[in-house]
């Protein structure tokens, strides 16, 4: 027994340690995709600095945030470096004060208890390929909002139980600056986050690959086989896989919106002699434009063009959609590869025409027809896809109805452009990141607040944060005053639009970064996701936080009476 | 300000007011203070509850900001690190982690004066040892009593081998050993050439060891100076004899009488011990008869790296010279007469070593059970194992002195 507590004595007290080890390593993939990127971009100047510069301008977002994330990567070693001993001192009794209050083990029991029985709790009536999707996303969902949880209560509790307990009263005595202290705590809980983080994703990972596993045929009725061979394609190149998603391009504003808006303009203000905010009318004209664009009349067709395709890529593609309509009634259609061809002298002047050609196998739609609502995908085996990465789709509607893709999530193709194990790093990364940002904002208000204020604001700010899509698009984007009041509309709207535009920049908007769908359905997570995830989230947001917390911390009385 | 007078704190004209959320004004804790602690003295900040002096330690400590006025130490902010890295400070109440036990706690708080592995754990081990807290080394601190509390407390305070000591009540919730160990401690560290900086309410325990004492009342200065300077009775004279008979005691009223006249007031009575004294009689009688505790032992001195060589020589040969005294006066306690203490010799110190020795119990252990390492020999608190060096390093003197011959 004594050789036991020994053991367990010497085991925690090097926990800490092996932890900060262990968050090192799970980096070092991350140094080994930054390298490969700056080598295939070195290769990509090199061989022509033109097309190079212009991708950069092209995707200026990706370009300012991998720009933003080195220079906040680059202060934040050296501000580690520069401060190692004290900062790591109180990382460390971060890390050992999470363990001895037991909220660790607490969620990696709930975890390990949970995760398991989620492929017994989820049963589909569908595929494998469904019943891994499922898990995948369940159980990253609920190592997220775990760890979020531990995050925001660590961080929170800890700064209030110091100043509470009066602990700061000894620990700011000795040559540590107030700074530090909160580097500290953020980086111990960053540290802890990550290695309970990759446990739980580890495992996670281990469950879908056994839930995916092959399936010995020899043990099946020949229909059997055939159901277990399309789910192991359906697994392989929908799920088990990186695929870049290239949607297609919806129609904006264009001057016939704006001669038909100033049409409505004068017409309404004419008749009602008062002005009104004229925002959602233009979306409106936007949106009827764009879902025009998307349907196909009875036996009419809708043409798509994706361009940024990789001509080298060999293999099959898929196209995602998704259809207006009721969840019981189908659409048939057909899908039609197809490419350009010039018809030589069509045309007076004897100049080309360019003609849409069908190209490779037509899909056509199953029995019943495709559900709406649902998302569908089918894959095209030999899809024609031109020198300059373009590819061209028709839809015909064989439908007496009219067929309307949606333009909220618009039709779009995915090309396979890596592993899933790689994706599912850059996921963990994103992940991550979330939480890191959850300890700079717990953190902060453990600053300005007392224990349980402090963790349901940052609580509050992480619900906002996931919400933060929908409240955009419900809240910001829409005139709310606009039916209700037209005369006081135009400065309600100006105000409110304001108001809401600065709220939602200020939340976390965690739902605008989450990498969960793209990950679970075989989509490509980049690192200039992951860097835009970084700069908005870590840096810009994690940063503001922890700034907003150094200050207040800084120039509090830590031993201040209340009276 | 640069470090460039023999002040190590100053206080300037300190004003500190406690207002509510509102910004009003609630409390004037402290007004127009002005203090100053040269280097090498303890300083005692006296006053009753209330009278703001942890106010001033706060301040002192950079905890508090203060309302008007400056404070310097070291001739910098308190807030300064360099500033921060030469102080200690063991606040009144054990603010520590529960969840660390004593060796984690000195640990981190050593990791933050940036000192290596080595000298981390060289000065743990030397710190709990010096505080009586090595069986509970492991033990969580939040299961310790509040005395142990205090102890490590104190031992965390001065990881950094600190040149400025600040000690909020220290003896409060110690018993009166851990108290007397505490001012011997100061004492220690006082010979060493550090400052100490205490604030008390318990006088004697300031008249004990401080040099110059500041009294506050109302968060103002009441009176400063030395201790000596402000406790002497000016208008009057003590006489202290051996015991008298009642007629001589007659003659020298007399003489008093005589010499200031008629009517003035003469009082000879038997002094009086003090309870500190009788009580750590009775604490030393129980230690003899080996009665067990679970709480914190006996201290084991000062700890090494707070002690120079030259100190520690001389605290070994004060512990032998006091053995001596005790041992002696014990073999002729028949003697009415006492005779003056020889100079202390080599053989006379191993003398009273073996002495000592034989004085413990006749019996110790009837079961068989080996003594404690850290056994505390009866009358003298001295260590046995201090002991057992001392006659190994007498015996290597006296060889090497018979083969100088």
């Amino acid at each position: 027994m004594k050789t036991i507590s020994r053991a367990f004595s010497w085991f925690m007290e090097r926990l800490p340690e092996a932890l900060l080890g262990f968050f090192v390593l799970s980096l070092l993939p991350l140094a080994y995709l930054v390298l490969q990127g700056g080598w295939r971009a070195l290769q990509t100047l090199a061989q022509s600095p033109s097309e190079y510069v212009h991708s950069l301008l092209n995707e200026w977002p990706v370009t300012v945030a991998t720009g933003a994330c080195l220079v906040g990567v680059v202060i934040v070693m050296y501000v580690l470096a520069r401060s190692w001993t004290p900062v790591w001192a109180v990382a460390r009794k971060m890390i050992i004060e999470a363990i001895h209050r037991k909220v660790v083990i607490v969620l990696l029991l709930f975890f390990v208890v949970l995760m398991p029985s989620l492929p017994f709790l989820l049963q589909t009536q569908g595929s494998v390929k469904s019943q891994v999707q499922l898990v995948l996303l369940y159980s990253l969902c609920l190592a997220l909002v775990l760890l979020s949880l531990l995050g925001i209560f660590l961080t929170t509790s800890s700064i209030c139980v110091e100043v509470e307990r009066k602990h700061v009263q000894i620990t700011d005595t000795k040559p540590l600056r107030r700074w530090q202290f909160l580097l500290g705590k953020w980086f111990g809980t960053v540290v802890l986050v990550t290695a309970v983080m990759c446990l739980m994703t580890a495992a996670t990972y281990g469950l879908v690959r056994y839930l995916g596993r092959p399936v010995d045929y020899s043990k099946l009725t020949p229909l059997e086989v055939r159901q277990a061979r399309k789910d192991e394609e359906g697994l392989a190149q929908e799920v088990f896989v990186a695929r870049k998603a290239i949607p297609t391009m919806l129609p904006g504003d264009s001057p016939e919106i704006e001669k038909k808006l100033k049409e409505w303009h004068e017409a309404f203000t004419e008749k009602f002699d008062m002005p009104i905010a004229v925002y959602s009318k233009r979306q409106d004209l936007i949106r009827q434009n764009q879902r025009r664009s998307q349907t196909a009349l009875p036996g009419g067709e809708v043409r798509w063009r994706f361009s940024g395709l990789s001509p080298a890529r060999k293999g099959p593609i898929q196209v995602r959609f998704k259809l207006y309509g009721h969840r019981f009634s189908g659409a048939a259609g057909l899908f039609v590869p197809a490419r350009i061809k010039v018809v030589e002298g069509a045309r007076e002047g004897g100049k080309g025409e360019e003609r849409l050609v069908p190209a490779g196998t037509a899909v056509l739609s199953p029995p019943g027809g495709w559900l709406g609502g649902a998302f569908h995908e089918f894959t095209v085996k030999d899809a024609p896809i031109g020198e300059d990465g373009t590819f061209y789709l028709v839809f015909r509607n064989l439908e007496r109805n009219a067929v309307t893709f949606d333009i909220k999530s618009p039709i779009e193709v995915l090309q396979k452009e890596g592993g899933f194990l790689a994706n599912y790093y850059r996921a963990l990364l994103v992940l991550v990141i979330h939480v890191a940002l959850l300890a700079a904002l717990g953190l902060m208000a453990g600053s300005l607040f007392s224990f349980p204020v402090a963790s349901l604001v940052v609580f509050c700010l992480f619900v906002g944060g996931l919400l933060g899509p929908w409240f955009e698009e419900n809240f910001v984007k829409i005139n709310v005053y606009a039916e209700l009041t037209p005369g006081l509309s135009v400065y309600l709207d100006k105000a409110w639009r304001l108001f809401a535009s600065i709220l939602v920049s200020l939340m976390p908007n965690f739902g605008h970064y989450s990498p969960l769908g793209d990950v679970v359905n075989g989509r490509m997570v980049s690192m200039g996701d992951v860097s835009l995830a970084s700069a908005v989230l870590l840096f810009l947001k994690g940063g503001v936080a922890l700034l907003i917390g150094i200050y207040f911390y800084t120039r509090r009385e830590l031993a201040r009476i209340i009276v | 300000m640069a470090e460039t007078n023999n002040n190590v704190l100053e206080i300037i004209e300190l004003g500190k007011v406690f207002r509510d959320f509102w910004g009003r004004e609630r409390v004037q804790a402290l007004s127009r203070l002005n203090l100053d602690v040269k280097r090498g003295e303890v300083f005692g900040l006296l006053g009753p509850n209330g009278s703001g002096k942890t106010t001033t330690v706060r301040i002192v400590l950079g905890l508090l900001f203060p309302t008007s006025g400056a404070v310097r130490l070291f001739g910098k902010s308190p807030r300064n690190v360099d500033v921060k890295s030469r102080i200690g400070y063991m606040p009144e109440e054990s603010h520590l982690y529960g969840y660390l036990n004593a060796e984690e706690t000195l640990d981190f708080f050593g990791r933050l004066f940036g000192l290596s592995r080595e000298e981390r754990r060289r000065r743990a081990d030397a710190l709990i040892e010096m505080v009586g807290l090595k069986r509970a080394r492991r033990r969580p601190l939040g299961e310790y009593s509040k005395g142990m509390a205090r102890r490590i407390g104190l031992a965390q305070s001065l990881i950094n081998d600190p040149d400025f000591l600040i000690l909020d009540e220290p003896t409060t919730g110690l018993d009166p050993i851990g108290a007397r160990e505490m001012k011997d401690l100061i004492l220690t560290l006082k010979e060493r050439g550090k400052t100490i900086f205490l604030c008390s309410h318990l006088l004697a325990d300031v008249e004990d060891v401080c040099d110059r004492v500041c009294i506050l009342y109302g968060g103002k200065q009441r009176a400063e100076g030395k201790v000596e300077d402000l406790l002497k009775a000016k208008d009057s004279t003590q006489i202290r004899a051996p015991r008298l008979q009642e007629e001589t005691v007659e003659q020298i009223k007399a003489v008093i009488g005589r010499a200031l006249g008629a009517g003035v007031e003469v009082e000879v009575s038997s002094p009086t011990r003090r309870l500190e004294d009788f009580f750590l009689e009775v604490v030393a009688e129980a230690r003899r008869e080996r009665l067990a505790t679970s709480g914190a032992e006996m201290g084991a001195g000062t700890a090494q790296f707070l002690e120079d060589e030259g100190a520690k020589a001389e605290k070994l040969v004060e512990e032998l010279v006091g053995a001596a005294r005790q041992a002696e006066l014990s073999a002729e306690a028949g003697q009415s007469e006492a005779e003056s203490v020889p100079a202390m010799t080599p053989a006379a110190g191993r003398g009273v070593i073996d002495n000592l020795v034989k004085q413990t119990p006749e019996e110790p252990d009837r079961q068989g059970r080996s003594e404690p390492e850290d056994a505390v020999l009866p009358e003298t608190g001295l260590r046995r194992d201090l002991l057992d060096k001392l006659m190994a390093d007498s015996q290597q003197q006296e060889d090497t002195d018979e083969d100088d011959q």
